[in-house]
């Protein structure tokens, strides 16, 4: 429930007047394969780079915009309103390798890496999880032992999104196994073009390859593309998952958004009380979330702590599904056709698949610490309550 | 597994049936009653069932019993809580003190207590909850520390049901604290009369007197009322609650109570609303998902399987019945279900309990999630 | 909706710390025990405090603030479960006579209002306390008179009101009445809710004769019976969310303390996911009941009002539920707390419409206004 201020307003007609003339129209019927929605969205981050639109969350100095919140919030929503391509493809580059590095990379690492990510020219992954590091990430194994001005690094990453088609993975690794398991972990920017990597996708329940498993032998990682100091990167890596807070959401929302507006028309046409009373509880919740998310955006912007993302996204997350439920009920058996080939899980409209949805919903409650995770971290962080008294720390 | 009731099962439910509309006004409650009025009641008509041999139908014949059927017992427990569960108190005494007696019993134990049981002359307390000891049961502290002939008992008990109208309480304390907590209690039956034992009321939101904490105050008793060796209470207790987690069957006193939802809305023409009958389905689907449950705890039982899956899911499921039927009452009757003693009211008096007392609801999921993970738990 | 909300911070402070002094549960627990359930002396320091003349107009002695302010001063009455007719007397009462009443009838009405001398309240539901079922108080014209008849039900603190707003069925329209409390016919019918912080009433009419001043409206009565009712329904989800925080905090308080198997409860997971979810009903109703608040007489006050009297007083139900399994046994005791938070949501769900009555109406404003999105 923002009200725009005048410069506020005067910013918003500037963007939508960019948009009006360059965003693309029509793509999304030839948006078909990944391939070619990666090429779209590569042509219209270099055409918002060009404008010096695309990364309005960096400082100026690295051709960002130093963009106030509420700023960006207004692009999110003016990218919605004239069905502008998202760059999801490049999120992982555009909004966690740079928050990453703008806050602990190197100068001559944030040079390397921020321009070539502003013109589309690097895609990123995020080499996290493991196989035996899921929820409990800091028990990750992947091995990096220093030899000289370079590590070598062994071991096997999971769930790495995009990585069949990123330049550059986030790569946490383990340099010290002797000490508490949080204190020995590294963090390293990989070259998958490296010998030794191998990238093999994961087929989901979608039936696609949105995850790919990344195994790693004998790969040289030099140490100047080392994040920080050597066995700080659990400390590094924070920051990188907090990032997925703030602005990224809106897309989210809207997607929600548009998904209630379809249940809200299977309503109507289904005609009862009943099933008009259930899209309006989903229609109210929608609402609710959204005005919860422009608080939390609020309360960030404004310096008061947080902590409320878990909140969120517990929220956010299960509401997702518990729609898609129950608009899977309304649906009846057209909603059980499988969808068509070409979908983007990130975009933030309603393609019309309820099975769609409803399926990738679990991406949410499961993935970025799932809903487990993050009520333990409600209950300890926020609320204060005790912890769970966990087995001595171990390493794996 | 089957559905069907056999013709003699048919007949004895129709029998009870008419016994019981004969006996008692229609949608009465016994709990609803001051303590003592209840009691007497009370006894008064398990004297009636004692007669026809409808109280402890399960027990052996020699201990007063029939040697029923577990098919039989099931429709007795539909049948007791459909018209208010008379039994009040009794079905405890009935459905596990009598059978943890005749367990562990002495023969004069038997003698005594059985007999007084299967007569329905008598009413029982169950002395298991501490202040600090609720879900976590076996850290009790009442001790009870041997003296010649005679055990010396310590302790305060509470959430004691029936302890203010109760003859016998079966009671478990301490009588080793060293080792593992579970294997140093012992099992006591102590007459509530006893010099020392002090009852006290706490209210509660339930009707009064629904609750009691009890004192024990350097109470000696004979050691001859300890049940069973000395130290191996727990697992006399537990031995016997594995057997017996069906409880009251009320699911079936939920279903009842959903019948009375529907007839109040057909009253009112609010039957073809279709948020009402979505309401009332789904809550009958509860009710009706707890009672096919709990028949499959019965076949397995009758089969001579081991039920242990299937009861600890009943009873999570009887806890759902309870609670769903319950918020289709608040959701369905509005303001007019809120005001005191109405029979929104009163089902909500039961629905709170559910999941609480007699082990929390997630404290069922864990023995739930035990059985089924085994040693990978 | 402003980040740094010095004011309101202030306002809150101030409220919760007279609250608490005035009325911990110790004191309500006396309170509650009588048949009146109120504190004359703390409605005194309410109106000192200014809290009864919040929205008011400066012209009939109020402080002309807005919703914003008086939001505050429910959730924190909500929180205290202090039994003070503050939405009886200023949203309902205040609230007919200024949406309906000329101006004469607010100035001989509100300033003892604002200043404490007076309690109102309003009668706006049939017997059944249903808003959607027809009225059962009428009017009639005998010999020239308005004759006020029937039945108002589940009305909130008439025990206490000096004067109420009775809406009647009117030939084919509703009509606004103000009736004096004491008047001859009127009778008020005390009822025993399970919820025991706050009193309603069955207000019986047998013939009230009703005079020409107290005839509020005129216009479009139904709208305005319609915004009272939202009005009331928003200022029951404030309530509801003042009692959710103080629910969450209390249960917090219990489980960090409590010990079973070695261990404080709390630290258990599945008790530890209970408070999680408890937090998680709290704020997302804390942003709904207030974002209603801020919007009220907006664009999409009717459909944010539907929001919040919705999802609010499910949330406040199923947040109590959690809250006595978190304290388990000593949760149903009258002793502890808890218990008069589950049947206060139990009665706030009911009051003013049940949340499926308002969904229903958020049906309605999604129909009527523009598709959703």
């Amino acid at each position: 429930m923002f009200d725009d201020d005048a410069d506020l307003q005067a910013f918003r007609l500037r963007y939508r007047e960019f948009l009006h003339e360059f965003a693309p129209h029509g793509w999304r019927a030839h948006a078909t394969t990944t391939d070619a929605t990666l090429d779209i969205q590569r042509s219209w981050l270099r055409t918002l780079a060009a404008h010096g639109w695309a990364a309005p969350h960096w400082p100026a100095e690295y051709g960002g915009m130093d963009a106030t919140l509420a700023e960006q919030i207004v692009m999110q929503q003016e990218n919605s309103r004239a069905g502008a391509p998202a760059v999801t493809m490049f999120g992982m580059a555009l909004v966690h390798a740079a928050a990453t590095l703008l806050e602990f990379g190197s100068e001559e690492q944030r040079r390397r890496h921020l321009p070539h990510i502003l013109q589309g020219d690097e895609i990123w992954c995020q080499g996290f999880s493991e196989p035996g590091a899921g929820s409990d990430l800091a028990a990750l194994s992947t091995r990096a032992v220093r030899d000289g001005d370079r590590y070598i690094v062994n071991g096997q990453k999971i769930w790495s999104s995009g990585a069949d088609r990123a330049d550059r993975c986030l790569l946490l690794c383990r340099t010290d196994p002797d000490v508490p398991k949080h204190q020995g972990i590294t963090f390293l920017l990989l070259d998958l073009r490296s010998p030794g990597i191998e990238i093999r996708p994961i087929v989901s329940l979608l039936g696609s390859g949105e995850f790919c498993e990344v195994f790693m032998t004998d790969v040289v990682v030099p140490v100047t593309d080392r994040v920080g100091e050597e066995n700080e990167g659990w400390h590094i890596c924070q920051t990188t998952l907090s990032t997925e807070r703030g602005p990224y959401l809106l897309p989210v929302v809207n997607k929600l958004r548009d998904e209630c507006a379809a249940m809200w028309t299977m309503a109507e046409a289904i005609g009862t009380d009943h099933a008009a009373q259930v899209a309006a509880g989903f229609h109210a919740e929608v609402a609710i979330l959204s005005e919860l998310i422009d608080r939390t955006l609020l309360q960030a912007a404004f310096g008061k702590s947080g902590n409320e993302s878990s909140i969120l996204k517990v929220y956010y997350s299960e509401l997702s599904q518990r729609l898609t439920t129950a608009a899977l009920e309304m649906a009846g058996l057209d909603a059980q056709l499988a969808w068509t080939e070409a979908f983007d899980l990130n975009s933030d409209t309603f393609d019309g698949s309820w099975g769609l949805s409803h399926y990738w919903s679990w991406s949410w409650t499961i993935a970025g610490g799932s809903n487990e995770i993050q009520r333990n971290i409600i209950g300890e962080r926020v609320l204060g309550l005790p912890r769970e008294p966990r087995p001595e720390a171990r390493r794996s | 597994m089957h559905f069907d009731f056999s013709d003699d099962e048919l007949a004895f439910r129709k029998e009870l049936k008419e016994f019981l509309d004969g006996e008692l006004p229609v949608y009465f409650e016994f709990f609803d009653l001051p303590p003592e009025e209840r009691a007497e009641r009370s006894m008064a008509f398990v004297q009636l069932l004692s007669e026809r041999g409808w109280l402890t139908p399960a027990w052996p014949v020699e201990y007063g019993g029939s040697a029923q059927a577990p098919w039989q017992q099931m429709i007795l427990a539909e049948e007791m809580v459909a018209h208010g569960e008379p039994r009040t108190g009794q079905y405890m005494n009935v459905n596990w003190i009598g059978p943890a007696i005749i367990l562990a019993g002495t023969p004069e134990q038997k003698a005594y207590h059985l007999t007084r049981i299967s007569k329905g002359d008598v009413l029982w307390c169950q002395g298991f909850s501490e202040p600090d000891a609720g879900s976590d049961l076996a850290a009790l502290r009442t001790t009870a520390v041997r003296d010649g002939d005679e055990y010396v008992i310590n302790g305060e008990k509470i959430w004691t049901s029936n302890a203010g109208i109760a003859e016998f309480c079966f009671l478990l304390a301490r009588t080793n604290a060293e080792g593992r907590k579970q294997d140093g209690i012992s099992i006591f039956l102590v007459p509530v009369a006893t010099p020392g034992i002090e009852v006290g009321d706490i209210e509660s939101v339930l009707h009064p007197g629904a609750f009691h904490h009890v004192l024990f105050t350097d109470v000696r008793v004979p050691a001859s009322c300890r049940l069973g060796p000395e130290n191996e209470g727990f697992s006399i207790v537990r031995t016997l609650l594995a057997n017996e987690r069906t409880g009251v069957a009320r699911y079936h006193r939920a279903a009842g109570y959903l019948d009375r939802i529907a007839t109040w809305c057909a009253e009112r023409d609010l039957l073809d609303d279709s948020a009402v009958i979505e309401t009332l389905a789904s809550a009958r689907a509860a009710c009706e998902a707890a009672r096919l449950l709990v028949y499959q705890v019965y076949d397995e039982k009758t089969r001579g399987l081991d039920p242990d899956v299937s009861a600890w899911a009943y009873r999570t499921a009887a806890v759902r019945a309870e609670r769903v039927v319950n918020e289709a009452a608040f959701t369905l009757m509005g303001a007019e279900g809120l005001a005191r003693h109405s029979f929104a009211d009163s089902q909500f008096e039961w629905a709170v309990t559910a999941g609480v007392a007699g082990g929390s609801y997630e404290m069922q999921l864990n023995s739930l999630a035990r059985v089924l993970l085994g040693s990978k738990g | 909706m402003e980040p740094n909300d010095e004011l309101a911070d202030e306002l809150r402070a101030s409220t919760r710390k007279a609250l608490d002094d005035r009325m911990p549960t110790s004191v309500l627990r006396g309170v509650i025990d009588t048949d009146d359930r109120f504190d004359r002396g703390l409605y005194a320091l309410a109106a000192d405090l200014g809290w009864l003349g919040l929205t008011l107009p400066e012209s009939v002695g109020g402080v002309g603030g807005t919703w914003h302010e008086l939001a505050v001063v429910i959730e924190e009455l909500g929180r205290s479960m202090a039994p003070l007719p503050v939405v009886s007397s200023v949203v309902l009462g205040a609230g007919a006579v200024l949406l309906a009443g000329d101006d004469d009838q607010q100035q001989r009405l509100l300033p003892d209002l604002a200043g404490g001398r007076t309690i109102a309240t309003a009668a706006l539901t049939a017997a059944s306390g249903r808003p959607a079922d027809g009225l059962t108080a009428r009017l009639e014209r005998r010999d020239g008179a308005v004759v006020l008849s029937g039945v108002s039900g589940f009305v909130t603190d008439a025990h206490l009101a000096t004067w109420m707003v009775v809406a009647a069925v009117d030939g084919a329209d509703v009509g606004l009445v103000v009736v004096d409390a004491a008047a001859p016919g009127v009778r008020i019918e005390r009822l025993d809710t399970t919820d025991v912080t706050r009193r309603l009433a069955h207000v019986h009419f047998d013939g009230v004769v009703i005079e020409a001043v107290d005839v509020l409206g005129g216009g479009d009565n139904v709208e305005m019976r319609r915004e009272l009712l939202r009005r009331a329904g928003v200022a029951i989800a404030l309530d509801s969310v003042g009692g959710l925080g103080r629910v969450v905090e209390t249960t917090v308080e219990y489980v960090a303390e409590r010990e079973q198997f070695g261990r404080k409860v709390g630290s258990f997971q599945a008790v530890k996911h209970h408070c999680a979810n408890l937090l998680i009903l709290s704020e997302t109703s804390r942003v709904a009941a207030r974002a209603a608040a801020d919007g009220i007489g907006g664009a999409r006050w009717p459909e944010w009002a539907a929001v919040a009297s919705s999802y609010c007083g499910d949330a406040y139900t199923e947040a109590t539920r959690i809250a006595v399994q978190c304290f388990g046994g000593v949760g149903f005791t009258w002793e502890y707390d808890i218990h008069f938070f589950m049947k206060r949501a139990r009665l706030s769900q009911q009051l003013f419409g049940n949340p499926t009555h308002h969904r229903q109406l958020l049906v309605d404003e999604l129909r009527f206004a523009t598709p959703v999105g």
